[in-house]
């Protein structure tokens, strides 16, 4: 049995080797929110192995739905970057997209929708034409205060977005273009995310130890789910069903049940941790150290930081790009 | 090293504190800040280490009046510890937001020296020091126009009114003057694209050698380094100008980096002989202003005048330097 799914992997590997060959190491692309560029780590030595100036303040990045391009919003230079994820070249630089703090695309990949920290506004821009990089902007909503994090429902009809200084949560019909629904959640509100069902929201309460539980109906607090001081960000991780939550004050990383919201561990981290992905089948946790300057790697089993990566200044977000050399491990 | 020293500060000091206000919508603010103070304290250490046994060595003059050299100290703890810079960053982030929304609606994206000359890349220390140049040359015409514009000599010559000028000097300025040179060097920045992260180096250059140019020290770097790099003797040639009793003035020496501008521009003195400064007609304290707040309301006083002129008044008063050729 194990021996079959062994060879039968082995086989998988080498018809994409052949596909893919020359096989490259993995690229681990980040953003220095602080000085304007990103970083390339080769994932097989866990040493930078190159930077880029990208524009100006790029704070997240994400694949495009089909996968080829890995898009960057600079927001104070207020533009997108489409990127090759292998290799972290340039492809194009789009213009004119207000502040592209946060980013996101519908399920049904029919709408771009961009949370802009800075200008008080979400915007949706219709995706149609993505492939050829291009956007065209439907709605501009004003919302107060500082929109920071996105989370889409399964209809792709609502975004749900908090509103970082405002302290609050909104529910935005992307069709209309028309706020359903806005409401106090706690301080300083951060990273959100959304339970399968769709009926409540887990919502990072950052200037507080939590994660609020929200009904998505109405924006109400339904209970709480205690994490550390500072909790900011979440990451789901689909194979184990849980939730890594970070907390800036504390530095830690809880991981938090998806089905029963309890808290099942709680990693020691470094500085200011921010945006995380999981890589190498689940073994690690890579996520970046904002107030130190690095990209840490984090053995989920053993709970040890194995890795400290030096990067740029205030990194925040980060994209893994496997390849057929590192997913073999 | 000073990244895990400014980490560790701001984990342990600064983080928790702002967790405490309640202020955590501000906290990658408050990381830059804490950037900011660090590299003013790891500054003063370094200008005062440099400067003050050169001050010590070979004193222009000595040291008599201690009162007005502690109020420049305030000038500098205020302006490089982040003090005021902190109040213009809440003051004008929206008006940058504007300013760049701007610059992108004209279609205008900064790019860095070494997208325009590619070549360029790879060289960091080239680069740096082109960068250096262009903000160099725009502080150079920017203090030029405080010296011909009325009512900004009524601001910038608090700068001037120091009679007991030393290391600490080079902050003396008016807020407002403060609150100009703040936006046009980042205006400059950002439309040659430089970095953030290099700014503050920038930044650093200039308070390093403006600091021991304004020293009190018989220093001069001898015929050809005078007019590479300013000097103590060069810029105190140009704080004589405006203090220069029963003599006429030339107007010189407005560079701040790199006398190359003066040179250019016709306004170069590499016959400097330490004299005395000041303003000419401002030598009591009482004219002057004992301490901070009271000089700032004195050249506030002298800049409302200045826009508004009372109809007969003496053009000279306050003190007019002498405008030569
Ligand atoms: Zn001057
Ligand atoms: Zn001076």
């Amino acid at each position: 049995m194990r021996i079959a799914r062994h060879a039968a992997l082995a086989a998988a590997l080498l018809i994409q080797g052949l596909i893919a060959a020359p096989a490259q190491a993995g690229l681990a692309i980040v953003l220095n929110s602080g000085e304007d560029t990103y970083s390339l780590i080769d994932t097989d030595t866990y040493k930078e192995i190159g930077k880029k100036p990208v524009g100006r303040e790029p704070h997240h990045l994400m694949l495009t739905p089909d996968k080829r391009d890995l898009l960057i919003g600079n927001a104070v230079g207020n533009d997108l970057v489409f990127v090759n994820p292998a290799t972290g070249d340039v492809i194009k630089r789009l213009d004119q997209i207000a502040d592209p703090y946060q980013l996101g695309f519908t399920p049904d990949r029919k709408w771009f929708v961009t949370a802009a920290l800075r200008l008080d506004r979400v915007d949706v821009y219709d995706a149609k034409a993505i492939g050829e990089r291009k956007l065209t902007l439907v709605h501009r909503i004003p919302i107060k205060t500082m929109p920071s994090h996105l989370a889409f429902a399964a209809d792709s009809r609502r975004v749900f977005v908090t509103l970082q200084d405002a302290g609050s949560a909104a529910a935005i019909d992307i069709v209309d273009g028309k706020i359903l629904w806005q409401a106090k959640v706690g301080p300083d509100v951060a990273g959100l995310w959304l339970a399968p069902k769709g009926d409540k929201l887990l919502i990072a309460v950052m200037g507080s130890d939590h994660l609020a539980v929200v009904d998505t109906k109405d924006g109400k607090v339904l209970d709480k789910i205690v994490t550390g001081k500072g909790t900011h960000q979440l990451y789901e991780d689909k194979g184990r069903g849980l939730l890594y939550v970070t907390a800036r004050v504390d530095n830690t990383i809880a991981a938090v049940d998806t089905t029963t919201f309890k808290v099942t561990r709680v990693y020691k981290v470094g500085p200011g941790p921010d945006c995380m992905e999981i890589f190498r089948g689940g073994k690690e946790l890579w996520y970046t150290a904002r107030w130190a300057k690095r990209v840490e790697v984090l053995d989920l089993e053993s709970g040890k930081v194995i890795k400290k990566i030096p990067v740029g200044r205030s990194p925040h977000g980060i994209h893994l790009h496997p390849d057929a050399k590192t997913a073999s491990r | 090293m000073i990244g895990d020293i400014e980490a560790w500060l701001f984990e342990t000091l600064v983080q928790p504190a702002i967790f405490e206000l309640g202020l955590m919508a501000y906290i990658e603010d408050a990381f830059t800040w804490t950037q900011f103070a660090l590299w003013g304290v790891i500054q003063i250490a370094v200008i005062y280490l440099v400067c003050r046994p050169l001050e010590a060595w070979r004193p222009v003059e000595p040291r008599a009046d201690g009162a007005a050299i502690r109020t420049d100290v305030i000038y500098t703890l205020l302006q490089r510890l982040g003090v005021l810079p902190l109040l213009f960053f809440v003051l004008f982030t929206p008006l940058s937001a504007w300013f760049d929304g701007l610059l992108r609606d004209a279609g205008y994206v900064p790019r860095t020296i070494d997208q325009w000359v590619p070549a360029l890349a790879g060289m960091p220390l080239v680069t740096f020091l082109i960068y250096a140049l262009v903000l160099d040359f725009a502080e150079y015409w920017r203090h030029r126009l405080q010296h011909g514009l009325n009512w900004w000599w009524a601001l910038h010559s608090l700068h001037h009114d120091q009679r007991q000028m030393t290391l600490w000097s080079d902050n003396r300025n008016h807020v407002l003057d403060d609150v100009t040179q703040a936006m046009w060097m980042g205006a400059v920045a950002q439309l040659i694209g430089v970095e953030p992260g290099t700014f503050p180096l920038l930044v650093l250059l200039f308070g390093l050698v403006e600091s021991l140019s304004h020293a009190n020290a018989r220093i001069a770097f001898g015929r050809f380094g005078d007019r590479i790099l300013v000097s103590p003797r060069f810029h105190r040639e140009h704080h004589a100008i405006a203090f220069r009793p029963g003599e006429p003035a030339r107007a010189c020496n407005f560079a701040a980096l790199f006398p190359l501008w003066d040179m250019l521009f016709g306004t170069a003195r590499f016959d400097g002989r330490f004299a005395a400064t000041g303003v000419e007609g401002r030598t009591t304290p009482e004219a002057i202003g004992r301490g901070w707040l009271m000089q700032q309301w004195l050249g506030f006083g002298r800049f409302l005048r200045a826009l508004v002129p009372a109809r007969g008044a003496d053009r000279t008063e306050g003190g007019r330097q002498h405008e030569g050729a």
